[in-house]
């Protein structure tokens, strides 16, 4: 018997006037996986996060997410995804404490489970000493863990990942990507779009790589770097996203730097 | 749980608080009919005003909301005068239309003005965003917190009318009366101003919904002022209207009826009037609500995202930079000048207010000409002259908006740049702020009374704001402007030290203003004397600013001293 996905998208187009963001995307992510969604900077990963959050108003095509359209049923789905922004953008007056009771309440978790889920993941995260501190005085690491203890707090069925590693150093990286698999292997999917590309190879169980709102390729690291030789993600992805203006734009940087 | 434990959600104190949390109970039922989640409600407004009062604090905001709030005071007494006056005509219930006008006028045009901004906060849709609660929801706590504020202003307006109302009617119906009045007039103002971004968000769709915003702001503020200023001039006009059979029915008129209601003089229409007016009023906050779709926050979302996706450059581009390129002399100034510009252009929030309070002065001044013959030009040159004052209340507020505040990262820039001349690089800046903001609000104040008025009586405009120009020139450098460069650790003094000088830029233009009636009164060419001597001085003050090493004065950064184990015990020993 066949599993729904939990997140689809079918002919997915998004306009920006009269700029064409995401051309027909057509992607299907199973349960219990970890998918990295690569591609350079504009080339639609945000906009394709947007609109599985039901931060969209408009779009062509079909977009589904735990079987739901983020158009109609946007508070049932974002009541089962986690979401980790690309830019931490906190209430900086608030404690860490405060902002992760005001979280539990707003998605309407059980007090006194929000509050041993929220101690476990400061302790792990080690950020229990920081509890009354207030936000404003985290550092940029300090933010991202608070993120996304905030996109783990309510138990998520899909996180929505946007450079989750941010910021973060050595130790806390190499926990964050434990975790994600061992949420993986408990049936979360994840949504990981990044541009660390070294970590989406350790991590994620498919890759997919946009151009111009368009998908280059599809499937496991192992499977994608068979057929194109190249040594690592790396050199697979500028393989698949070369325009063939590198050289020129670099010798343009260090002409104008001589001059 | 102890005083001390942080899992404790912010909790706020004080009058405005407290309004919020007895409004949130009042409309508890009609909010809940429209889908609100009482528990939800309650969170956000906790939220919604601990921030507040954390912001509050940490930048010492708040001397416009007291101006505000005397000026309410003040016009409460103005209630009761006008009904004293008037009462042998009208009849003693004057009070409570009145009453009304006051509270809604006053509670609207700060909301329009300096609050509309609060109902789609940009926190709340990047934050709250990814959570699951509903667009109404977010949108009626930002409601009911924008109305808290509103009610302090209601309560100052309702004062005097309240205290002295026993002595306009003669009986003490007012002490119950009033404050209804004053409730509805709060109701309304806030229901109405939620309810018509409500609307026009459904109307013309998120991508035109900011623009909408500011035309439907500015062309309010226009039409309610002008409104005040033009028709008492047209008698017939106001006489129609008076005798006119919607009259009794429509706020604020039809509060009059409350009076003969408690004494049971009143017929059933009477009755029907005031009954359907207060009901009215207290429906309209629900209602705003309930137009509130479930695209309300998706479609703001989708217009950021796409703003976002078409952001622009930070070169500048046009006449700014032409400008900047004549008036600058050396590379110092010209940054200065770049930096201020392009924070120019991104201070949206500011353009917005200005572009209503330039409304407001033309409705105010400007317009108050209509209908004038060239006969009257004594009259006319002593408005022209109350519209310099309101220029330079504007041009505080330009100065004190300008000065980079919410840009603290600024400091990062200019700390990492070699120590150029910091006069210069603040010269630089105060002349990117003149170029951005006060050339183009001069330049829309005269080309619309170019347009409203007749030609006789343009050089009397242009000699106002030739004068406004030559104060703004004098006091620039009176203001802190020094803090993202050089004190970037005390950058959250600047309000109240920039309190003295714009209180003395405000007094200066009003002691200009009776020295140029004065001129007015006495010579019969009077703009053509009031104008030289207006451009007398903005090239003294144009020299002035530009005088090396001139009269801006940079504090210079504190050396920070290195607190490392070795420098610390050097210290100590």
């Amino acid at each position: 018997m066949s599993v729904a996905p939990a997140v689809e998208l079918r002919g997915f187009s998004k306009r920006y006037g009269d700029r064409l963001v995401i051309d027909r995307l057509d992607l299907a992510v199973q349960p219990g996986t970890i998918v990295g969604y690569l591609g350079r900077n504009g080339a639609g990963k945000s906009t394709t996060i947007k609109a599985l959050l039901g931060f969209l108003d408009s779009w062509e095509g079909e977009v589904r997410v735990l079987g739901l359209d983020p158009r109609v049923d946007a508070a049932a789905i974002k009541a089962r995804i986690g979401y980790v922004p690309e830019n931490a953008i906190l209430y900086e007056q608030l404690t860490v404490a405060e902002h992760l009771l005001l979280v539990a309440r707003l998605f309407e978790l059980d007090l006194v489970v929000a509050r041993r889920r929220a101690d476990a993941l400061l302790a792990g995260f080690d950020l229990a000493d920081r509890a009354g501190a207030r936000i404003a005085s985290l550092s940029k690491g300090m933010r991202q863990k608070l993120l996304l203890a905030s996109a783990l707090l309510h138990a998520p069925s899909v996180l929505l990942l946007d450079e989750p590693l941010s910021g973060l150093d050595a130790h806390a990286a190499v926990l964050v990507k434990k975790l994600l698999r061992a949420l993986a292997d408990r049936g979360c999917t994840v949504f990981y779009s990044s541009h660390a590309l070294d970590a989406v190879q350790q991590v994620c169980d498919r890759i997919v790589i946009l151009e111009a709102g368009r998908i280059v390729a599809e499937g496991g690291y192992e499977e994608l770097a068979r057929g194109s030789g190249a040594a690592n993600l790396e050199g697979l992805f500028t393989q698949l996203t070369d325009r063939g203006d590198e050289e020129t734009r670099l010798q343009r940087i260090l002409d104008g730097l001589a001059s | 749980m102890t005083s001390n434990d942080p899992w404790r959600l912010p909790t706020a104190r004080g009058f405005i608080a407290g309004c919020g949390r007895a409004l949130s109970a009042l409309f508890a039922p009609l909010l809940a009919a429209c889908g609100v989640r009482r528990d939800t409600l309650e969170t956000l407004l906790g939220l919604h005003y601990a921030l507040d009062q954390r912001r509050a604090g940490e930048s010492q905001l708040g001397w416009v909301q007291a101006l505000i709030g005397v000026a309410a005071f003040k016009s409460g007494l103005g209630v009761f005068v006008l009904t004293m006056v008037l009462r042998d005509f009208h009849g003693p219930d004057l009070l409570y239309p009145l009453c009304f006008a006051q509270t809604f006028a006053i509670c609207a045009l700060v909301l329009l003005n300096f609050h509309a901004d609060a109902l789609v906060d940009g926190d709340d849709l990047r934050i709250l965003g990814a959570t699951p609660v509903p667009a109404r929801t977010v949108y009626a706590a930002r409601a009911i917190f924008m109305g808290s504020h509103a009610a302090l202003l209601a309560l100052l307006c309702a004062l005097w009318p309240f205290a002295l109302g026993a002595v306009a009617t003669g009986d003490a119906w007012p002490l119950l009366l009033v404050p209804l009045v004053a409730a509805c007039g709060w109701a309304a103002a806030v229901g109405g101003v939620a309810l018509a971004h409500s609307l026009l968000l459904a109307l013309v769709g998120s991508r035109r919904y900011a623009s909408a915003a500011l035309v439907l702001r500015v062309a309010l503020v226009l039409v309610g002022l002008a409104s005040l200023q033009v028709l008492p001039r047209d008698p017939q006009l106001m006489q129609e209207l008076w005798r006119h059979p919607l009259r009794p029915w429509l706020p604020p008129a039809s509060f009059e009826a409350l009076g003969p209601l408690v004494r049971g003089e009143a017929g059933a229409a009477q009755l029907k009037a005031a009954l359907l007016s207060v009901a009215a009023c207290t429906l309209l906050l629900p209602l705003a609500v309930l137009a509130t779709s479930r695209r309300f926050l998706r479609g703001l979302q989708d217009a950021q995202s796409a703003k976002a996706a078409a952001q622009e450059g930070l070169d500048e581009r046009g006449w700014l930079a032409w400008l900047g390129d004549r008036l600058c002399r050396d590379s110092a100034e010209r940054a200065g000048y770049g930096y201020a510009s392009a924070l120019a252009r991104r201070e949206k929030p500011f353009l917005r207010q200005a572009l209503v309070m330039a409304a407001a002065i033309v409705a105010g001044t400007v317009l108050s000409f209509v209908g004038l013959r060239r006969g009257e030009a004594q009259a006319l040159g002593d408005a022209v002259l109350a519209g310099l004052v309101f220029t330079a209340v504007i041009g505080s507020g330009v100065i004190d908006v300008a000065r980079f505040s919410a840009t603290p990262m600024a400091r990062w820039i200019f700390a990492a740049a070699p120590r150029v001349d910091l006069v210069a690089l603040h010269r630089g800046a105060l002349l990117g702020v003149l170029a951005a903001f006060w050339l183009p609000l001069q330049a829309n104040i005269l080309v619309l009374c170019c347009l409203l008025l007749e030609p006789a009586q343009w050089p009397h405009v242009l000699a106002a704001l030739v004068c406004a120009s030559a104060l703004m020139l004098a006091w620039i450098d009176r203001f802190r402007f020094h803090l993202p460069f050089t004190e970037p650790f005390a950058w959250q003094d600047a309000s109240l030290r920039n309190l003295v000088p714009a209180l003395s830029l405000l007094g200066a233009t009003l002691s200009g203003t009776v020295a140029l009636a004065c001129a007015y009164w006495c010579l019969a060419w009077s703009p053509w004397v009031a104008l030289p001597l207006g451009a007398a001085g903005c090239i003294v003050g144009w020299r002035r600013l530009r005088s090396v090493p001139g009269p801006i004065s940079v504090a210079r950064t504190p050396a920070v001293p290195l607190h490392t184990p070795a420098a610390d015990a050097a210290r100590a020993k």
